[in-house]
């Protein structure tokens, strides 16, 4: 067995509110079936306070996976969205008595998965105007991108060497080889948690580090 | 340790009979096998060892002195590719399959530091090699030819007579990774026209730590390591005689087995009773010891634990279990889809496993892929 908490397994063993709520108010998917991890976390959100009255998820994935999922569901039932979208992956982690490093992607992907679900209701609500990708907005979702080895993030542990975003293109360069064993899997987290922004038509990632010789 | 293990392509319980055969070489006679040491021990030592040699020689049809004994197949292949490219002075070039165990590929990969080229060929639907490609890939540097008998994840025997045929006619020496394959698929270095073989004897219910390399007569190999003179030095170190004997007598203690009714009951049981289910390779020209099924809408770590928390042992091909987080090569290679690969279990017997291991791993398995098909967003039909 993996190095596991206690929790994580009794989490992927009985994982909590598992399904689809029929008559959700926001459903957000993330991950893709092809990177073997995929989330879909559906809500139902009292309009006048705010309160997550009911939060069910459906996972493809490995059991951190699950666990996480099933962890942060438990966590904001019964929060508002308010205090639901500041909750991290480090914390959720956390709750889980710690992820093995290269499983932490998990503990991001059901984060987002949750957050890009409150942007949904927030937006049927009128709640956000469509902000536009400034670099601002582009380093925060940098931050979730891991380097699978470490389960740290790519900005702190300074890959990302430039980034921009100019005419609805984003230009990345990180201090790796195209070689890299994690390279085509960090390329992969790049393109997903920016790929779908309303305003890009493009995202660039290159290669630039030099080769060890 | 699982009540039910179905993990034997990586490695399998010891024989008690090959321990039997064993313990005497551990407690009493564990004199350094030679003839040069003068006492009786070491030459009695050295006379044992020989059998041993001779045993298994006599399973590939190969001569005694074309066997080294080496501490595993790892090391086998190593010997092979890295012996065979640094005996030669001249530009390197190999071929190998897409698919083969890390032992090579990686072995390959570190020789690219010493000159050496090499060409991977890719593989069919069920994993046989693309002979088009192959001899596409040849050329007149080509010294060598690497090609597994038995690929390790999905069982795929690989029709080395042919790929040997080949390479004598062109005079290019040919290397097997034999470890998956044999005791348990027919095998003759001479049929075959092999030059070198790598075996192991732990998985074939023999002891781990020891191997052999199968290097015909004319065949030049540079050592790999450096020390004294043992095994026609190409292999110093002390020999390792318990090991040696229990290989032997490993090999011998394999025959026909019940295990290929095993390999069938499951794959019936999983096809009738489990719906969305695919096998990787092909259940008729694979070996009897592997099969290798993709439980479509879920993930293969997931599934690997839940059966671990039922006392289950088997492999995944996920990417979400590899360190390197990239799903199954030899599937990709396949030509799988990623999320195929992902959902990919490996399961593979010995003779120590039962009918109703069987049964009971099936039963699991229904529970446990319903189970998280209810979990998965991307399961079609949830009353299925």
């Amino acid at each position: 067995m993996l190095p596991y908490s206690k929790k994580v397994i009794e989490h992927f063993k009985h994982p909590r509110n598992v399904g689809e709520i029929k008559d959700a108010d926001a459903v957000a998917m993330e991950g893709s079936p092809a990177c073997g991890d995929m989330l879909k976390i559906s809500l139902k959100v009292n309009e006048k306070t705010h309160v997550i009255t009911d939060i069910k998820f459906e996972s493809f994935g490995c059991a951190s996976n699950i666990a996480t999922a099933s962890i942060l569901t438990e966590i904001v039932k019964g929060r508002t969205i308010e205090e639901a979208e500041k909750i991290s992956w480090k914390q959720a982690a956390e709750e889980l008595g710690g992820l093995p490093p290269v499983k932490m992607h998990c503990a991001v992907l059901a984060v987002d998965a949750l957050r890009s679900a409150i942007e949904q209701w927030k937006e049927k609500h009128g709640l956000v105007d469509k902000k536009p990708t400034t670099p601002d907005v582009l380093l925060r979702k940098l931050r979730n991108v891991l380097n699978p080895l470490t389960g740290a993030s790519i900005v702190r542990m300074q890959l990302l060497l430039d980034f921009d975003v100019k005419d609805g293109v984003i230009t990345i360069d990180l201090d790796l080889t195209k070689e890299h064993k994690f390279a085509a899997h960090i390329s992969e987290e790049i393109h997903e948690k920016l790929d779908h922004l309303w305003d890009i038509k493009e995202v660039r990632v290159n290669f630039v580090g030099e080769p060890e010789s | 340790m699982n009540e039910i293990y179905l993990d034997n392509a990586t490695t399998t319980q010891l024989d008690p009979w090959v321990l039997e055969e064993m313990k005497p070489f551990l407690l009493q006679e564990y004199a350094a096998p030679s003839e040069h040491f003068g006492y009786q021990a070491s030459l009695d030592a050295k006379e044992k060892l020989e059998q041993a040699r001779a045993t298994i020689a006599r399973s590939i049809n190969a001569e005694p002195e074309e066997i080294i004994f080496t501490s595993g197949g790892t090391e086998a292949n190593n010997l092979a590719l890295l012996g065979l490219a640094r005996a030669l002075k001249k530009p390197v070039h190999v071929v190998a399959t897409a698919i083969e165990h890390e032992s090579v590929l990686n072995t390959l990969k570190a020789l690219k530091k010493e000159g050496v080229e090499f060409t991977l060929v890719g593989v069919d639907q069920d994993g046989l090699i693309k002979l088009d490609e192959f001899k596409a890939a040849l050329r007149p540097e080509t010294v060598l030819c690497s090609v597994q008998l038995v690929n390790q994840e999905v069982g795929t025997i690989q029709p080395l007579a042919e790929i040997g045929k080949l390479c004598a006619e062109r005079g290019i020496g040919f290397h097997t990774d034999a470890v998956n394959g044999w005791g348990r698929v027919g095998f003759d270095v001479k049929k075959t026209n092999l030059s070198l073989a790598a075996l192991t004897a732990h998985k074939i219910h023999g002891p781990k730590g020891i191997g052999a390399l199968y290097k015909r007569k004319d065949v030049k190999l540079s050592p790999i390591m450096y020390g004294g003179y043992n095994e026609f030095e190409l292999r110093p170190g002390t020999e390792n005689l318990p090991g040696a004997v229990g290989m032997a007598r490993a090999v011998e203690m394999m025959k026909p087995e019940h295990i290929d009714k095993l390999k069938r009951m499951l794959w019936g049981g999983i096809k009738k009773e489990i719906p969305w289910v695919h096998l990787n390779g092909s259940i008729d020209r694979g070996a009897p010891h592997i099969i290798n099924v993709t439980f479509d809408y879920i993930e293969g770590e997931s599934i690997l634990l839940h059966l671990d928390m039922q006392g289950i042992a088997a492999a995944t091909g996920s990417a979400c279990f590899s360190k390197a987080l990239e799903a199954s090569y030899v599937l990709l290679a396949m030509g799988r889809p990623h999320e195929q690969a992902h959902g990919s279990m490996r399961f593979s017997f010995s003779r120590f496993n039962t009918e109703e291991e069987i049964k009971r791993t099936l039963d699991a398995l229904k529970g446990i892929v319903a189970d998280l098909r209810k979990l998965s967003p991307l399961t079609p039909d949830k009353e299925v």
